[in-house]
């Protein structure tokens, strides 16, 4: 059982290597889909609640291309 | 298992005669069934936007068909004994209630029982004795006389809310699931504490013992279903590992079986031998919170958070019945004596009791719905903006009418120049009745600045505080409107009839 | 308006535990109390699959609708805030909840009712933004700060996605195209039922 657990951790990373290694040409496709991010935004400079700052922009933008 | 299918057999008859009583008066266009499968939201609506009623006529309605009525707070659990005809429910008021349902129609009151300082969420019959148990968040377990209604003997033990008991067969054991992440095991002859069963990772919902008694099952929130030794406590193995949370377990009665309910909606049996998983019992949206198991004629209902029943035949696990009741969710199930019924508790203060079989096409909907706590209001004025505060804090545990209604907590009727402690026939804990305190506006706006445990230590009220100065006095200038003497009490009448009135 | 979701891809959650930790050390939860989980579902069998939750923030979110005491409330963007004041520990929040999210410390002073603690989406309470009482209670208040929910953002394998919702399921749907198959936004038909991504 234990063995077999592990087998299966090792196949789904190494899958993820794989998407790694991918991540050129997925984050090509990304890019050129995908409306820039500043198109869309009616935020408020600062407050209280969600708004869409440089740091967030980087983390969406770090999302698309992993 | 022959005489359990044939039953089923004859069951599956009665609702087939019943679809074609149904059908018959939709070809007549009498009315809207309350369908049996695939409830009809569109319907669900519609019963809840027509008119109600008066609440004396819903009040008649909710006691006509053999609901259990008297609890004051939401009821959590419900258990039967079949062959005395006997309910047992706990409710979020601090007491446990015993019923005599010898007339099913006509369910009697028998006993009200509150001593406990925190809500029963869960009770016990104890087999081949006239001894009941009862649990709650208090951490404490009970036993009570159920001839004279006298507490026998109190467990200690648990450090956090005890959430269900289960008792082995002989009667000799009682094993209680709490938050603490622990399921105790209490000697009920002996009246002794026995082992401890550790190891889960998380609060333990549910607990039930093997057909002997010799081992006991626990199950939960960190998905785990374990085995343990009666006597010793020791840890045998895992049963099953479900993953998400389960919230409830039971034994089937051929006692090689367990059937649990998760919070990710899955109800399943599974095969104690193994640790197989044998069959699933639908599926649901919402988590699955209540389990009844009835040896005959053969059936196991499940209760969930969005509200619906489900009955599955004992042996091949098919569906048979469902009902929805589109106001709230299940908590707690328990099969009438004979199977021909369910008792169902969710967010009403009385248990309603559902036919089974033979099917009723026209069911009412009979929860109030929303219920006193749930009501919205939003306004500029204070003492409706208190109204509101009171409604949607408070009312659940306490009333403004003279009569306290069984709740958790003490009728506020009268409250303005009251001493603390002093209201008749209310069971206050006796660090309270120490206290010097006259209720007045600053010393109602210090329980709320401070909280229950700060000001008056020792409460069984629950620990809330009110930070926002403007919702405290909001709240007293509706307790003054509405909670003094001499003035007819209508505002308070008038408050209570949210709860029943749509 | 933006609408804070999470969005957990269990094709790519290879059960590390980092959000667990992140979120713990964050937001210094109290004892016993995890906010954010990894569950391994089909448990060493062949369809194993990892899923971190913790609280979904859902539109009609079950919790404040079983709530007697009225301490829920939902923030223009969506995000499922309680207040610990008012909360009596009851539990009916924990059994209503379909994600678990709700949790209760372990062993308070007085035996039985700790006040029900989950995930904030890292917005705080209903104290005042970034005092120290916000703190204490509820943990950090990231968005305030223009930040997202750290588990979200330290994800190494960008498993657990966190922020605006159409961002969210942007990115997750570009991902499924790219590498041809996914199985829809897990547990989101549940959670905002009516407009699945």
């Amino acid at each position: 059982m234990k063995k077999d657990k592990a087998k299966a951790e090792t196949d789904r990373r190494s899958f993820l290597k794989l998407a790694g290694a991918g991540v050129v040409g997925t984050g090509a496709v990304a890019a050129s889909t995908i409306v820039p991010a500043e198109a869309k935004t009616d935020t408020p400079a600062d407050g209280d609640g969600y708004r869409e700052t440089e740091h967030v922009r980087r983390y969406y933008e770090l999302a698309k291309f992993m | 298992m022959g005489w359990p299918m044939v039953r089923a057999q004859s069951l599956e008859d009665l609702r087939r005669l019943a679809c074609v009583f149904v059908a018959c008066l939709l070809t007549f266009g009498v009315g809207s069934p309350h369908a049996s499968f695939a409830a009809d939201p569109a319907a669900a609506d519609t019963a809840r936007r027509s008119p109600a009623g008066t609440a004396a006529e819903l009040d008649s309605r909710s006691t006509n068909r053999g609901n259990l009525v008297g609890h004051g707070g939401p009821v959590k659990v419900v258990a039967t004994d079949n062959a005395r005809q006997l309910a047992l429910s706990g409710s979020f008021d601090y007491a446990m209630m015993v019923w005599d349902l010898s007339d099913a129609d006509d369910p009697k009151e028998l006993l009200r029982l509150d001593e406990h300082d925190g809500a029963v969420n869960a009770t016990a019959f104890v087999p081949e004795t006239r001894l009941a148990l009862a649990a709650g968040d208090d951490a404490i377990l009970t036993i009570w006389n159920l001839d004279n209604g006298k507490r026998e003997h109190r467990f200690e033990g648990h450090t956090a809310k005890v959430v269900d008991i289960a008792v082995s067969n002989d009667g000799t054991w009682a094993v209680t699931a709490s938050w603490d992440r622990s399921a105790r095991l209490w000697n009920l002859k002996e009246r002794t504490a026995g082992p401890v069963l550790a190891g889960h990772q998380g609060p333990v919902n549910a607990v039930t013992f093997s057909a002997d008694g010799n081992h006991v099952f626990s199950a939960s929130y960190d998905g785990q279903i374990r085995m343990f030794e009666t006597k010793t406590g020791q840890f045998v193995r895992p049963i099953y590992k479900h993953g998400w949370g389960i919230n409830v377990l039971k034994r089937l009665p051929d006692g090689d079986q367990l059937v649990f309910g998760a919070l990710n909606g899955t109800a399943a049996v599974v095969e104690i031998a193994s640790g197989e998983k044998v069959a699933e019992l639908g599926d649901s949206e919402r988590p699955i919170l209540a389990l009844a198991v009835t040896r005959q004629p053969g059936l196991i209902a499940t209760g969930s958070g969005d509200g619906s029943v489900k009955v599955f035949r004992l042996g091949d696990f098919q569906p048979i019945e469902e009902y929805q009741n589109p106001y709230g969710p299940a908590w707690g199930l328990a099969f009438a004596p004979g199977g021909a019924a369910l008792y169902l508790a969710g967010l009403d203060d009385f248990v309603t009791r559902w036919i089974v079989t033979p099917r009723e096409p026209f069911e009412h909907i009979e929860s109030p719905y929303p219920r006193r706590f749930q009501i919205t209001a939003d306004s500029d004025d204070p003492v409706a903006r208190g109204q509101a505060h009171f409604a949607r804090k408070c009312s659940v545990c306490h009333t403004l009418k003279q009569d306290g209604k069984n709740r958790a907590g003490p009728s506020l009727f009268g409250l303005f120049g009251r001493r603390i402690a002093t209201l008749p026939g209310y069971p206050y804990s006796d660090s309270l009745k120490n206290l010097d305190i006259v209720w007045s506006e600053e010393t109602v706006a210090k329980l709320f600045e401070l909280g229950p445990e700060n000001f008056t230590p020792g409460s069984k009220m629950p620990l809330q505080k009110m930070t926002d100065k403007s919702e405290r006095d909001a709240l007293i200038a509706y307790l003054k409107t509405t909670s003094a003497a001499g003035n007819g009490n209508t505002a308070p009448a008038a408050e209570d009839n949210k709860e029943t009135k749509q | 308006m933006a609408r804070m979701k999470f969005l957990c891809d269990a094709e790519r959650c290879i059960e590390c535990n980092a959000c667990v930790t992140a979120c713990k050390n964050e937001n210094e939860v109290p004892w016993g109390v995890n906010r954010r989980r990894v569950v391994t579902i089909n448990d060493g069998s062949p369809g194993e699959r990892s899923i971190s939750v913790a609280c979904m923030h859902c539109s009609d979110a079950p919790c404040m609708a079983v709530c007697p005491v009225d301490c829920f409330y939902q923030t223009e963007q969506g995000v499922v805030l309680h207040n610990k004041d008012l909360c009596i520990g009851c539990g009916y929040c924990f059994y209503a909840c379909p994600f678990g999210a709700p949790q209760y410390p372990q062993a308070s002073n007085f035996g039985s009712r700790g006040k029900m603690d989950k995930c904030t989406f890292c917005a705080g309470g209903p104290e005042e933004t970034n005092s120290d009482a916000e703190h204490s209670k509820y943990g950090r208040n990231r968005l305030a700060e223009g930040k997202l929910p750290l588990c979200a953002e330290m994800c190494s394998t960008k498993a657990l996605l966190g922020g605006d919702g159409d961002m969210v399921s942007d990115i997750y749907r570009e991902r499924v195209v790219a590498r041809g198959f996914g199985s829809g936004a897990w547990g989101w038909g549940k959670a905002y039922p009516g407009q699945a991504g």
